[in-house]
């Protein structure tokens, strides 16, 4: 699998999964505003994938556009065994930029707060 | 219970869906452990508000989100603590910081309170965009019930390494010992400081997602997409999230 899509998007390309192009570009659909571009993206599943395809991809897009924000808001950490076993697939992937970022942003509230 | 169904999709929703949204409508209008069936969904309404408020575009553009001051467009009359808590968690949950978490609970937001309101943040996000993903609209919003909060906070929560006081896996009482089953996993653990969201939540995640077990047996395809298929989904929209979990 080619783990650049993750954050990369469809403009990655192929991810190596089956269908990984359209469904990509079913998840981004999702959460943006564009409904002309959900439209087509949920067309293109349903028509190569199926209906229970579509409506499954849907449930799980969904689903973590929930759950991310039970980890966010709650502060919820990656368990250290997850943590030391994903250490270069973090990297490849470049997800490690939101974790500095978050710091970034905890540094600015501090200091701002300090003076 | 409330009427929740996917009967004008073009789609064909699996009944085990329909019957965790049915029971996840049932959950959020009746009262919680800390809030009431009225807040609760208000809760909901204001989860939806936010999705067009424009403070809260702004937030989404700026180079941090806590340089935004203008108040956020309210669309219900819960306290404005609430209103900022729900749209910034509507609006940027990756860039949330434990001192945003502080500053909230010092605005007057207990614990328990701030993750009840988490969960129905979660809850009528996953739903909602369920609707949206199939082409439907959102589903209208069910009735608040009566009755009043139990007040319940496990005696076995407390703070760990998260913001949120939760139970450790391995200290859970025998009030919770149904959840705690299965490897551990900190989100599972992200709402236990009110149980009752946790099992909530989880039981629509084994409708949409897959449950425990399944999320570890690969020896089989339980949904009409693989094991594969689910995963590059999920990181796909949690890399969006900007979410590191």
């Amino acid at each position: 699998m080619d783990y650049s899509a993750i954050i990369g998007g469809a403009a990655a390309g192929d991810t190596g999964v089956e269908h990984g192009v359209i469904l990509i570009e079913l998840a981004e659909a999702i959460l943006d505003t564009d409904d002309a571009r959900l439209e087509t993206a949920r067309l293109a599943v349903a028509e190569r994938m199926g209906a229970s395809a579509l409506v499954d991809s849907v449930a799980v897009a969904a689903l973590f556009n929930g759950i991310d924000r039970i980890a966010d808001a709650t502060g919820a950490p990656l368990e250290q065994t997850k943590a030391d076993a994903t250490v270069e697939l973090r990297s490849e992937i470049g997800i490690n930029v939101f974790g500095d970022q978050k710091e970034a942003l905890e540094a600015a509230e501090g200091k701002s707060a300090a003076e | 219970m409330p009427d929740i169904h996917y009967d004008d999709s073009q789609y064909k929703v699996r009944d085990d869906i329909v019957a965790a949204h049915q029971r996840a409508w049932d959950r959020i209008s009746s009262a919680g452990c800390w809030l009431t069936g009225e807040e609760r969904t208000k809760v909901m309404a204001e989860t939806r508000h936010a999705r067009t408020c424009p403070t809260c575009a702004k937030v989404k553009e700026a180079l941090s989100p806590f340089t935004v001051t203008d108040a956020h467009d309210a669309g219900t009359d819960l306290p404005q603590n609430w209103v900022n808590m729900i749209h910034l968690i509507v609006a940027d949950p990756g860039r949330l910081t434990h001192s945003w978490y502080k500053k909230t609970l010092d605005s007057g937001i207990p614990d328990t309170h701030f993750v009840e309101i988490v969960s129905i943040v979660a809850h009528t996000t996953a739903i909602d965009t369920f609707a949206r993903g199939i082409g439907v609209p959102v589903r209208d919003l069910p009735a608040p019930q009566t009755g009043e909060p139990s007040n319940y906070r496990p005696a076995e929560a407390r703070q760990h390494q998260a913001w949120a006081p939760n139970i450790a896996w391995d200290e859970f009482g025998p009030n919770e010992a149904d959840y705690f089953v299965g490897p551990e996993a900190n989100i599972r653990r992200a709402l236990t400081l009110v149980p009752d969201e946790a099992r909530g939540f989880f039981d629509v995640v084994a409708a949409q997602y897959l449950a425990g077990p399944q999320m570890r047996d690969f020896s089989r395809e339980f949904r009409a997409i693989t094991h594969l298929q689910i995963e590059l989904l999920a990181a796909r929209v949690s890399a969006l999230n900007q979410c590191t979990y």
